[in-house]
């Protein structure tokens, strides 16, 4: 349908349309015109994406003076692979309207998801890091040089020469006149002969609509090669962004154990021989490196201030004003500060108390110890990057921990706020095993974010689960223009809310620590699974606040015998630590309720599943989210991050804690619905959640559906509740009830925009 | 004894039976023995009607194996092969594993045979009557019964409009619809069946109590066991004994941790472990679950980075995920949790799972087979084949139904070729069976409509006979067609003499009477009188097919129907008489005429003798 959005031509790709897409469409276009940042939330399941995109693609076509490009942000793979199909529906329909769209888009995903050549993936299947660095073996710079001198030499004897990737040379040789395909980037890379990666990464700067993962665009170390050349004037979204900050955090720290400081050791040594060897054949290459390196660093400042470059929060601006430091200017020079680094940072981890200071504590510590200045750290990162390139070495696991510890001397040297280094002799739940880690860990979440919001025009932070609104401006440090909570539109209450607070028994359930451990509420708990089990056809999946918790409280249930009645209902599948078994389980699960048996899911409210799986219709009737799902507060990483909080952004701890525990909470318990024929319970069990601190911190669309009735029940109560719900949702649902009140025709849409025209005069 | 040319599966010598010796024979359906001189089996037991085998100990002196009926009976066999103690532990080992494949074939045979059964009869209220009264009276034997009613029964059970379930799921096999669907739809492994063997503590122990279902779903679902059983049973441990060290074993307690090295099941737990592993290796077939594929990767990311901010938990989880042997106690519980509802879900016949493939669109099963054959390359052309259904899914997961439809028609099309229905016979889909009109009324007259017959071939068969009688009836020389009515005239007498008609009841030509007589018998009455009438016409065609008697077995069918019949007349006919002697003059003269008919025979036999 062709939408009028104040004044813009928007073609909506359906017939359709639910009242809050329009809505949103309205609000994100009033903050690209004002050219600022905006905070939105609207319910999982009410499409989302396609409105941002409808939106944003009229925007492009009709004023591409005002919006250069769309930069599309989404956390899991799955989820950028809906976007592009989405956009490929949209791309469809503007053809079929007869309009030509001069857009081209593009989706860049890492070599692990994108190689096509066969001896790369070969005996590295599925391991992102292996495959980096044979593809860097094949196709660096120096090694091509290399094998076409070897070509070159040899002649016709090509067999002898260095491998290389004939997908790389093949792009390289034809490659960059072609436009590329949104879709099917492999299957198109094979036809043609060409690499999909590279493709991918060079059509960036041409492409319109680029969509990708957070860390092409907050990991510093990641979004220097690959995003710096996005223009000012670009729309970046940000979706899924519940968990921004955990994002932006994680991309600035630094964890070091024992084993990775060893394989430092080992890539070090590594670069030493190689240093050795060139300078006994070719000296005059490390000569050259060093007088680049006098001077090199001002063009990369010309370049900053014409603003081509994203700000790149690890280099920042006064050092490249600076050369870099003499005395780790030649190789050798440097490997043996590196050296002296290490073994400093091996020094700090034999230790036998738990260890905690700031960035500046430890540089003075250092330079008393082992007279290392702060400055020539700070370019640690910088000078291994560039010596690798001269020395000619692809890319390898040791190296990759030689450059973590560049990495951490350089972030310690650069940034005395904002970051904590920790040490930790042994894991506080296992004091008895000596297994000391190391933490460089970034407490402000605006520091990787705040060059993104710097440089682009428009920034759109939106997910389904944002509540409460106004944390997210304060933790990431911007000043947002609009922000809005939408509500979802219901013809018929498709979600369904509730809180047990007590068991049949009345005691309270809750999974506070004091009373976690009480069988009575693990037996009121398993009391409650087993009802529901018996209730809710399909898929179950329930949430824990914790892997322990969870272990804990399945053993115990085992004991009781609790699983063995479960299962009389269906299968059990539980989310373990490890990634692939739990795919299994995840995989089975699936299986078990297409086929009609009907299955549980037992997972972590902070786990993989929680995080990346939606549980659609079938697959997720109920959700049982088990206790409130607060971190693990004992830990010390989260206690600095609470002081700095509250100290710097004047959020208090309980606040935080409080925030970071309910949207866990929501975004669990929102995996269940996708769209309006959809339909799910969601069950909160826990006392606490019926506190109004905790309540009103749920998204406005659970709340809204959460009345006071249903804020105190008892697992009978729940149950009863569950069972006339679920014989509701099982009356047909058609188009014509939904028509007029959560669905639009083009028709009613303008109805409604013209009583609200007329309102908005006569107000 | 009967069905002679029986296939023979298994023949043991040296079976003593009830102090005999003699031979025992394993048969398609049943089991036989004979002594050794004469080659007429002394004793045969269908398997069906078997409850369960037993065998002695291991270590007894005597070889036995013992046939426990459902009506009680034991028949003990003793196998004495004189070439010793081994040879006869052989021989039995034998009998035993061979019954032990038969029994629950036979087991679930019966029982699907039965639910059918009685489902028929739920369904036809008329036949439930006529079961009552034949069957429990002891007119006819339920066998005879169901061997005459079944055919009858099943083309109504069919002429019901097609649910859509099986019409689609077998098309492709239309005629063999109504039984290959009770086979197809097995029941699957209860999950819970380890716990349904409930442990009853008695005198100090714990008895648990196994039933050959619970065996059949271990050995379903842990093929391992399965071989174990194979190989252990009964030579190196006995049966009891085995099934104790199952229920000591980690199969049983899940959160046991270390599994003691001699025990029996100690390799098997090692084997599963291999399974489960070689699953695991293999990848997860549908990318939207795989979690290893999640995030994207981006070059060198931390291996230690806490997953979450104050993951302490994730740092854990990098030291712990590490191996599988040192995983706790609760670990080890979940994994094996896991393993076992994936076991359950393997032990399902795939139909169900690569069916729900089809219409779902998530690569099933098929693409995961698909995908293990084609082994390493598999980012070459089965990344092609895996890319539709992704594609599938991607759509189905991104397109808003409910918003209406997307410029997708061709879109829709691909799903709806996709997803389509193999039908053979698409009218038979669409519209409910319509009683065939045409020519031959005879056949469509017998009641079983025609065109419900699943398939042409009965039909064509009918034809024939029709065809063939036709001839006979030509070629009787002692025919006089002149002098036989025709067939109008035919079709009117019968109409005229059947209840209702013209000539029956009581005063024939009255019209007055005859409304009299249907009002009076109202309600209850009339219903009876039909179900009466009804049952007696059922004996009646057995006691006419009885004639020419030509065999002893019909002979001793007809007298038995004759005892039937005169029971019939005088518990329901005579009382019925007595009170509305009108309502049953037909009846009365339909037995009169039959036991004139058995007199004569009677009499007529009586001479020869």
């Amino acid at each position: 349908m062709k939408l009028n959005v104040d004044g813009l031509p928007v073609l909506f790709p359906y017939e359709y349309i639910y009242p809050e897409q329009y809505s949103y469409m309205v609000e994100f276009k009033r903050s690209i015109d004002a050219k600022g940042h905006c905070v939105l939330e609207m319910p999982s399941g009410t499409g989302k994406t396609i409105t941002i995109l409808s939106l944003t693609v009229a925007y492009l076509h009709h004023s591409p003076d005002h919006v250069s490009k769309l930069v599309y942000c989404s956390r899991t793979v799955p989820e950028l692979e809906k976007v592009v199909e989405e956009m490929k529906t949209l791309f469809d329909y503007y053809t079929k309207n007869g309009v030509t769209l001069n857009l081209t888009g593009m989706a860049l995903s890492s070599r692990k998801n994108l190689c096509i050549n066969a001896d790369v993936l070969e005996g590295n299947a599925g391991d992102g890091r292996s495959i980096d660095s044979a593809c860097h073996q094949l196709t660096a710079s120096f090694v091509r040089d290399r094998r076409r001198h070897a070509i070159g030499r040899a002649g016709a004897d090509v067999e002898s020469a260095p491998p290389g990737c004939q997908y790389y040379e093949e792009f390289d040789a034809h490659g960059r006149e072609n436009a590329a395909p949104i879709l099917h980037l492999k299957a198109y890379g094979r036809r043609k002969g060409l690499c999909p990666y590279f493709f991918a990464r060079y059509s960036m700067s041409t492409a319109n609509i680029i969509v990708y993962s957070y860390h092409y665009l907050l990991d510093p170390k990641i979004s220097e090669l690959v995003s710096k050349q996005l223009p000012k004037s670009s729309i970046v979204v940000f979706d899924e962004a519940h968990n921004i900050d955990n994002v932006c955090i994680e991309s600035m720290s630094v964890t070091l154990s024992r084993r990775s400081l060893d394989r430092a050791q080992l890539g070090l040594n590594s670069l030493q021989n190689r240093v050795r060897e060139i300078k006994q054949q070719d000296a005059a290459k490390l000569q050259e490196e060093y007088n680049r390196l006098v001077n090199n660093l001002r063009e990369a400042q010309s370049a900053r201030e014409t603003d081509l470059i994203l700000a790149n929060p690890v280099l920042p601006d006064q050092v490249l004003r600076e050369a870099v430091p003499g005395n780790i200017r030649t190789a050798e020079h440097f490997l043996a500060f590196l050296r002296r680094f290490l073994e400093y940072l091996k020094l700090r981890l034999r230790v036998v108390h738990v260890v905690s200071e700031s960035p500046a504590a430890f540089l003075r510590d250092c330079s008393e110890r082992v007279c290392l200045d702060r400055k020539p750290l700070r370019f640690c990162h910088e000078r291994l990057r560039s010596l690798l390139a001269t020395l000619e070495v692809a890319e390898s696991p040791e190296l990759g921990s030689l450059f973590r510890v560049a990495n951490l001397a350089t972030l310690l040297a650069t940034y005395l706020r904002g970051f904590c280094f920790l040490v930790e002799p042994f894991d506080d739940r296992a004091p008895t095993v000596i297994n000391p880690i190391m933490h460089l860990t970034c407490m402000d979440a605006s520091i990787a974010v705040r060059p993104v919001f710097a440089r682009f025009q428009t920034v759109l932070i939106t997910s389904g689960t944002l509540s409460p609104l106004e944390m997210y401006p304060r933790i990431l440090d911007f000043r947002p223009v609009n922000m809005v909570s939408f509500t979802v539109t219901l013809a018929r209450q498709c979600i369904c809310p509730m809180i047990v607070a007590k068991g049949n028994d009345q005691v309270t359930i809750t999974s506070r620590y004091e009373s976690r451990e009480d069988p009575a509420v693990m037996r009121n708990y398993g009391s409650l699974l087993l009802e529901m089990a018996r209730v809710v056809p399909d898929g179950l999946v329930c949430f824990f606040p914790s892997y322990l918790y969870l272990e804990t409280i399945f053993a115990a249930w085992y004991e009781q015998k609790i699983i063995d009645q479960v299962q009389k209902y269906k299968l059990v599948f539980i989310e373990t630590q490890d990634a692939q078994e739990t795919s299994i389980a995840l995989y089975n699960y699936q299986r078990a309720c297409e086929n009609g048996r009907g299955a549980i899911l037992l997972s972590v409210a902070r786990g993989k599943v929680s995080e990346g799986i939606d549980f659609d219709h079938h697959l997720g009737r109920c959700v049982i989210m088990f206790g409130v799902p607060y971190v693990y507060t004992q830990s010390r990483i989260l206690k600095t991050r609470l002081d700095y909080l509250r100290e710097h952004f004047h959020i208090r701890e309980n606040d935080f804690l409080t925030f970071d525990a309910m949207r866990h909470a929501a975004q669990c318990v929102g995996r269940a619905l996708r769209g309006k024929t959809d339909y799910g319970i969601m069950l909160f069990a826990d006392k606490r959640f019926a506190r109004a601190d905790k309540r009103t911190k749920l998204p406005r669309w659970i709340q809204e559906n959460l009345s006071e009735a249903v804020l105190n029940l008892s697992v009978d109560e729940a149950v009863q509740i569950s069972r006339r719900f679920l014989k509701q949702m099982a009356q047909p649902f058609t188009r014509q009830d939904q028509l007029g009140v959560s669905l639009l025709t083009l028709e009613q849409l303008r109805d409604i925009e013209m009583q609200r025209r007329y309102a908005n005069e006569a107000g | 004894m009967s069905g002679g040319g029986e296939e023979i599966l298994l023949s043991t010598e040296h079976v003593r039976y009830k102090t005999t010796q003699g031979t025992l024979y394993l048969m398609a359906t049943r089991v036989g023995w004979s002594s050794q001189r004469s080659d007429l089996l002394k004793l045969t037991v269908a398997y069906q009607d078997v409850k369960a085998q037993l065998v002695s100990p291991m270590k007894k002196e005597k070889v036995q194996l013992q046939l426990e009926l459902h009506s009680g009976v034991k028949e003990t066999f003793l196998f004495s092969n004189p070439a010793g103690h081994e040879q006869q532990l052989k021989d039995r080992d034998a009998v035993k594993e061979l019954l032990m494949q038969l029994l629950p074939r036979f087991r679930q045979h019966l029982f699907a045979e039965f639910e059918g059964k009685t489902s028929l009869l739920e369904r036809n209220p008329e036949l439930l009557q006529l079961y009552k009264d034949l069957v429990p009276t002891g007119i006819v034997g339920a066998d005879e019964f169901w061997s005459t009613y079944q055919h009858l029964a099943e083309p109504r059970q069919q002429q019901k409009p097609p649910q859509p379930a099986p019409a689609s799921s077998s098309a492709s096999s239309a005629s063999a619809a109504p039984t290959s669907q009770q086979q197809q739809q097995r029941a699957g492994v209860s999950a819970d069946f380890l716990s349904a063997i409930k442990p009853v503590s008695q005198d100090g122990g714990f008895k648990y109590s196994l039933t050959a279902d619970i065996i059949q779903a271990i050995f379903a679902t842990y093929p391992a066991v399965r071989r174990k059983h194979a190989q252990l049973v009964p030579q190196a441990v006995s049966e009891q004994e085995f099934w104790l060290r199952f229920f000591q074993s980690h199969y049983f307690h899940r959160d046991r941790l270390h599994v003691a090295r001699d025990e029996v099941f100690a390799d098997c737990a090692a084997e599963d472990e291999a399974a489960f592993r070689r699953v695991m290796e293999r990848i997860t077939p549908d990318v939207f679950v795989d979690l290893t594929r999640l995030a994207d990767a981006d070059t060198y990311r931390d291996e230690e980075a806490p997953s979450s901010v104050g993951g302490g938990a994730a740092a854990t989880g990098a030291s712990a995920g590490g191996g599988s042997s040192s995983t706790t106690g609760g670990q080890q519980l979940i994994r094996r949790c896991n393993q076992h509802s994936l076991m359950v879900l393997q032990s399902e016949p795939d139909t169900s799972g690569s069916a729900a493939a089809a219409t779902n669109g998530t690569n099933g099963d098929a693409a995961a087979a698909a995908s293990s054959a084609a082994g390493a390359d598999r980012d070459g052309d089965n990344d092609d084949g895996q890319l539709a259904s992704k594609r599938r899914k991607l759509r189905e997961l991104t397109r808003f139904d409910d918003l209406g439809d997307v410029g997708a028609d061709e879109a829709e099309a691909e799903m709806a070729a996709a997803d389509a229905m193999a039908l053979e016979r698409i009218e038979r889909y669409l519209f409910g069976p319509a009683a065939q009109s045409g020519g031959d009324e005879g056949s469509s007259g017998s009641g079983a409509p025609v065109g419900d017959l699943p398939s042409r071939l009965p039909y064509a068969q009918l034809s024939r006979a029709v065809a063939r009688s036709l001839n006979h009836l030509d070629s009787w020389p002692n025919l006089r067609l002149s002098s036989a009515c025709t067939a109008e005239e035919a079709v009117e007498a019968l109409r005229d003499l059947s209840v209702g008609g013209r000539l029956s009841g009581v005063v024939p030509g009255s019209r007055r009477a005859r409304q009299e007589a249907q009002q009076q018998a109202s309600g209850a009455h009339i219903e009876e009188i039909r179900a009466l009438a009804r049952t007696l016409a059922e004996l009646l065609r057995h006691f006419w097919a009885c004639f020419p008697v030509t065999s002893a077995a019909l002979e001793a069918k007809l007298t038995r129907v004759r005892a039937a019949l005169t029971k019939l007349d005088s518990d329901r006919i005579q009382p019925l008489a007595q009170r509305r002697p009108e309502a049953v003059s037909q009846l009365r003269s339909l037995l009169s005429t039959a036991f004139a008919k058995h007199d004569q025979w009677l009499s007529k036999k009586q001479p020869k003798r």
